[in-house]
């Protein structure tokens, strides 16, 4: 079924169809659309599921630790700061490998106050032990939040999906709307490893001594380290449900390109519109656009990057004093497996400032014409 | 019981940190530095009691509602409480650790209830057939009766002589009907002497000897101490000089004794003393008691002397006789004289000297002498002593070996719970001497429970105007809810009473309850010593050393 | 005698690592075999949770979640709600909390669970400071209390925070106060709490012998007496309205409790005044709006 719907009409749609158990959520710009929608549904039981009104994201994020630990399917969405309150529980979430699946909508971290979107928020998380996927599209929102509880449930490791506040999450698309009965089949009821159990009492995440926590932490990398492939099996399945697949790294226009642009989120778009426009006059220009912070796409990152090209990063967020995260991933993959190409690295449309084709030009002509020299922000008053 | 897991591997391990086994494999039992130890101590009634009650037994089962297993378990010591409830001293009742917390639990209430009900509600459980075994008792006074019924309880072949018509000794015959009335005692003795054959009138050395005593296994002599004690003054020996004693007797035997109007004087300070005061006071005559000592070193029973204060009977103190005469009126002129206490004598008690020049005389119409009385072992050839010892090296050796006394022959307080103690315990001695056993007195090694062995925070003082009126409402009678009630007060001195302490405050669950009462589970227990402290009666005990 | 009968026929309590004398576990053994093995255990940071086992070892005889200090109370709304959805609502969920994780830093969370009325049993072992730490002041030390930061000198100078009443103005359906001391009153009460549907809190008194300074075999006495003395009166509080005294205390003078206990030995003789006619005041508060037409129990001896 098509439908015209907001990137957070989409995620709400896809809860829905994923018959998640136990919502939790506080309102927070831009994701409180989220929560009304999916108030309203499980109000209405339109979706039988017990939506726990709490008073604070941390207690979002704690109530569906409590929920998970039962063996049930369970869902919370936030922004920023509710992001940030949430921190101490996203490492007890993962620790404890529970299936949980967030929405974070990008937006930019205070102080200043500001509702705009950046990325600075869910990447500031990315050593807390989540998967996080990064949307362009209302279409990859839906898909990806269904699929993301089955990857967080075959993986026990919770899963972030992300997407750029207002740009993604106000703007209305068509969408394609699978059916209940396509995802009742794709999505099963979760059967839990471990929960909560009366006929099989067991303590939970009791205090563990300097001679296991090391395997324990090694078990949740291993459980990373694998999940690429837990990743892939459940598009592929997906795609043979609906037809629609999505690459931890997806390429545009790479082939015969002499200079390529990676990014994520909604400036992926732009530089989409700005590759047709610079491919029409002739410049071999192409994009690589990830999806995945974590697991990081290394190998598909690597079998991307040929010499003789010439590459460049545009973060949409800031680790102040080294630069956009995903630059510096992007970095770190090249430098551990020797690989010599050397990156320019962008920072823009930081706290909701727009990035725009002429921005993305200027950035491909800075790529061919000089060696990379550091970090660029794009578009800053001089 | 869990073992310590330990992962030799990856693989091994769960993905989280999920528990897969207790923790009791952790012998935490290796913190400890003090050890609690169950030691129960002797409760002081327990320990006072000349019968050997177990009082805070019973008094634990009453509080329960047991009243029938309280009263069984009296019967295992003391055959009768009905008479214990009434003539008893109860020095059980006197060391009560209660008594300086409020009031003492009212042991002697407690025993004639429990008395009483066994009267009304008791059907004693069949005894034995006889075997083989028989035993003679001679006496049927509390000692006799209690050695003829602890040996018919066991299956012995008793047979139970007395010279007097009806059996129970000075119970019958001695103690006034006021204290201990005929009718009451007559159902106890009933249930006593339940397939014993009694034998009366047959007074041992004048209506049988011990040529009948030989197809007997066993015999117990417990005949009592009868002979009053001379005063050794001129006049003794005049008509209206008689035996106090004898005064009881003839009264208890139902013959009518008038003394209206007549002066009578007492001589004597004891409870036979006090009995014969209270009963001439009873049969109309003015009474003076005449005792050589002050009121303090009176030998009667503190209670039998606030008795004895409370009727209009005149005493005089420090003053002793020194000889009667007869008047023409037929009067008796008793002369005295006034005494002073010396220095103390052999019994501890001040010794009293006469006053030089301070005669007086007294008349009265009959004087009674109540100074003592001695065992009357003239059947014996060779007359065993009067006092002192048995000594079984002067009865005839046919009798000698299978001779056991009780009761006031022996150097005993003369008290009936001692009589019924002495009495079981020769029975004992008797059912050990048919195995070929010989029982040895045990030495007492008991350690009394104190005030200071009592957690007072567990008790809650009663309110005594509220009990006296519930306890002594009623003319000293009680009913079931009542003496509930009072046993409930009960602290239980030394011995646990499975309150549950020690177990409901043991944080590490190292206390066990087994059929055996409580028990240390060392294993784990870390040696807080918060049983020891919260034992309410101070059975548990705290020793410093892992 | 009584048969061991219950939850723990089996040992199981046995070998944790709780201090000498420690309170919480008298506390916890009792509520356990009063509510049954259809108990799920939610626990934040805090001596129980250090003390119950090391991985994969564990005392507990039902289910045990482990929390963040400071996210209890919604862990435990996210186990009622699971629950729920998965056909379980039978179970009932008990957050085991100290002073630390309900006063402090999970009062926003506990408030929370109060104003939603979440089904669950929430109660707090209540040691009077950061013991697991090693004794700081929370907001439950009371006034005149030495801790490591209430040094001699300065001792808390601040009382209590008065929970009970604080979460009584959430209209919850039931509060109650109970000590270890009155192990039978402690039992009713859960037993009670177990029946109500909605949030029941319990404000258990849980004696400790590192951080009071007092002799470990003096747990229970001192259990006994903060009740006797009134620094800890017995009471309940039905719907936020109904108060009703569970116990007649003896009222004994404030010094008998404080006297045994190594944290109050700074105090002065002022101070010591102060305690006495706050708890004064506060007891007859109490007795001004208990109302029931029950007479109160006078003694809590075991007959």
């Amino acid at each position: 079924m098509k439908k015209v719907v907001s990137g957070n009409e989409a995620t709400s749609l896809a809860v829905k169809l994923s018959r998640a158990q136990v919502i939790s959520a506080y309102p927070i710009t831009p994701q409180t659309t989220i929560s009304e929608k999916l108030s309203e549904i499980c109000g209405s039981g339109e979706l039988d599921a017990r939506f726990v009104k709490v008073e604070s994201e941390h207690s979002a994020m704690a109530t569906l630790i409590g929920a998970s630990s039962t063996g049930v399917r369970t869902f919370t969405a936030t922004s920023a700061q509710g992001l940030a309150l949430m921190h101490e529980l996203l490492f007890w979430a993962s620790g404890a490998r529970l299936p949980i699946v967030m929405v974070d909508v990008n937006r930019a971290m205070a102080a200043p106050w500001t509702i705009w979107c950046d990325q600075t928020d869910s990447v500031a998380q990315r050593d807390t032990g989540w998967m996080q996927f990064y949307c362009w599209s209302n279409q990859e929102i839906l898909d990806s939040v269904i699929c993301s509880f089955k990857i967080a449930e075959k993986s026990s490791i919770p899963c972030m999906i992300c997407y750029d506040g207002f740009f993604i999450s106000h703007t209305n698309e068509p969408i394609d709307i699978p059916e209940q009965k396509q995802i009742d089949k794709f999505l099963p009821p979760r059967k839990a490893e471990y929960f909560l159990d009366i006929d099989n009492p067991q303590t939970f995440s009791g205090g563990t001594l300097p001679n296991y926590f090391m395997e324990i932490r090694y078990k949740l990398h291993d459980a990373f380290e694998k999940a690429q492939g837990v990743i892939n099996d459940v598009y592929d399945g997906y795609n043979k449900l609906t037809g629609r697949s999505y690459e931890p790294i997806e390429p545009y226009y790479i082939d015969d390109a002499d200079r390529v642009l990676i990014t994520s989120g909604s400036a992926a778009s732009t530089v989409f519109h700005t590759v047709n426009k610079m491919r029409k006059s002739g410049e071999k220009v192409g994009m690589l656009r990830i999806r995945q912070l974590r697991p990081f796409p290394e190998k598909e990152l690597l079998y991307y990057i040929k010499p003789n090209i010439k590459y460049g990063a545009l973060d949409r967020n800031l680790s102040p004093g080294t630069g956009g995260v995903f630059s510096q991933e992007i970095r770190s993959v090249l430098n551990r497996n020797g690989n010599g190409n050397r990156i320019h690295e962008f920072i823009a449309g930081l706290g909701g400032r727009d990035i725009t084709t002429n921005n993305i030009e200027e950035i491909f002509k800075r790529i061919g014409n000089v060696e990379p020299d550091g970090i660029n922000w794009v578009g800053l008053l001089k | 019981m869990s073992k310590f897991i330990v992962f030799k591997s990856l693989d091994d391990m769960p993905d989280i940190a999920v528990s897969k086994a207790r923790m009791d494999w952790n012998k935490t039992g290796s913190w400890r530095s003090s050890t609690p130890r169950r030691e129960d101590k002797t409760p002081p009634c327990n320990f006072n009691c000349p019968a050997g009650e177990d009082i805070r037994g019973y008094l634990d089962l009453l509080k329960h509602g047991k009243i029938k297993e309280a009263f069984e378990l009296i019967l295992q010591t003391n055959p009768m409480p009905l008479v214990c409830g009434r003539v008893c001293y109860h020095p059980c009742q006197s060391q009560c650790n209660r008594e300086n917390f409020d009031a003492a639990i009212d042991i002697r209430l407690m025993e004639k209830f429990m008395g009483e009900w066994g009267l009304e509600d008791y059907t004693p459980p069949g005894l034995p057939s006889p075997g083989s075994k028989k035993a003679a008792v001679i006496g049927a006074g509390p000692s006799g009766l209690s050695a003829a019924y602890y040996l018919r309880r066991e299956g012995v072949n008793v047979t139970l002589f007395d010279e007097n018509e009806h059996p129970g000794g000075i119970l019958y015959y001695g103690i006034p009907s006021y204290r201990l009335p005929n009718d009451l005692l007559k159902p106890e003795l009933d249930r006593i002497l339940q397939g014993i054959a009694f034998r009366s009138r047959k007074r041992f050395g004048r209506d049988f000897g011990i040529g009948e005593l030989e197809k007997y296994d066993a015999v117990f002599l417990g005949t009592g101490a009868h002979k009053s004690k001379v005063m050794r003054i001129n006049g003794e020996d005049l008509p209206g000089v008689k035996s106090g004693l004898d005064f009881l007797k003839k009264v208890n035997s139902g013959e009518k004794v008038f003394l209206d109007g007549k002066d009578v004087i007492v001589i004597g300070g004891g409870n036979t003393a006090c009995d014969v005061a209270r009963t001439a006071y009873r049969l109309g005559g003015n009474v003076s008691m005449m005792y050589r000592r002050t009121v303090a070193e009176m030998p009667a029973f503190a209670e039998e002397i606030e008795q004895l204060k409370s009727e209009p009977i005149k005493l005089e103190f420090l003053v002793a006789p020194s000889r009667i005469e007869k008047t023409g009126d037929g009067k008796l002129k008793n002369l005295y004289i006034r005494m002073k206490l010396g220095e103390p004598d052999e019994s501890g008690r001040s010794r009293p000297v006469p006053v030089p020049g301070s005669e007086f005389e007294v008349m009265a119409d009959i004087v009674f002498t109540a100074i003592g009385e001695d065992p009357d072992l003239s059947f014996f050839d060779s007359a065993g002593k009067s006092s002192g010892d048995f000594d079984f090296a002067s009865v005839d050796k046919r009798l000698r070996d299978k001779l056991f006394v009780g009761g006031d022959i022996l150097p005993n307080p003369r008290t009936v719970p001692h009589a019924v103690g002495s009495g079981r315990l020769a029975a004992e001695k008797i059912l050990a001497f048919f195995d070929g056993e010989k029982i040895e007195q045990p030495k007492s090694i008991a350690v009394v429970a104190g005030p200071d062995d009592i957690n007072l925070r567990y008790f809650v003082k009663v309110n005594l105007d509220k009990r006296r009126k519930n306890l002594y409402g009623g003319d000293g009678v009680i009913g079931e809810a009542q003496a509930i009630e009072e046993a409930n007060r009960c602290f239980s001195c030394g011995v646990c009473y499975s309150c549950n302490n020690c177990y409901n405050f043991c944080p590490d669950m190292a206390v066990i309850k087994s059929s055996n009462g409580y028990q240390i589970n060392l294993d784990y227990c870390k040696g807080c010593g918060i049983c020891a402290n919260e034992c309410p009666c101070g059975s548990l005990r705290m020793d410093e050393a892992g | 005698m009584i048969e061991e009968k219950g939850i723990f026929s089996g040992g199981e309590f046995c070998g944790h690592a709780s201090c000498p004398g420690c309170g919480e576990k008298i506390i916890l053994r009792h509520i356990l075999d009063v509510l049954g093995r259809k108990t799920i255990i939610v626990c934040p940071a805090g001596c129980a949770a250090v003390t119950d086992g090391i991985f994969p070892h564990s005392i507990s005889p039902v289910p045990f979640m482990h929390t963040p200090f400071d996210a209890v109370a919604s862990c435990a709304a996210g186990v009622r709600a699971g629950l729920e959805m998965s056909g379980r609502s039978e179970v009932t969920v008990m957050v085991w909390a100290g002073d630390g994780a309900t006063f402090d830093i999970g009062m926003g969370a506990l408030s929370a669970i109060a104003e939603r009325n979440e089904n669950i049993l929430y109660i707090c072992y209540d040691n009077e400071a950061y013991m697991n730490t090693g004794i700081q002041r929370s907001s439950a030390t009371p006034f005149g209390s030495w801790t490591t930061t209430t040094p001699r000198g300065r001792l808390k100078s601040e009382p209590k925070k008065d929970i009970n009443f604080i979460l009584a103005s959430h209209k919850i359906p039931y509060i109650a106060t109970a000590s270890p001391a009155f192990i039978d009153d402690l039992r009713e009460k859960v037993n009670k709490a177990k029946e109500i549907t909605g949030l029941r809190f319990l404000h258990v008194l849980s004696p400790c012998p590192p951080g009071w300074k007092s002799d470990p075999k003096d747990s229970i006495t001192l259990a006994r007496l903060a009740v006797e003395c009134n620094v800890f009166p017995l009471f309940e509080i039905e719907n936020g309205e109904r108060i009703r005294l569970s116990y007649r205390s003896q009222s004994l003078p404030v010094t008998e409790y404080l006297d045994m206990q190594g944290r109050f030995r700074y105090l002065s003789e002022e101070e010591t005044e102060t305690i006495q006619s706050r708890t004064d005041e506060y007891y007859k508060t109490l007795n001004s709006l208990h109302e029931s037409e029950q007479p109160l129990r006078m003694t809590m001896r075991k007959e």
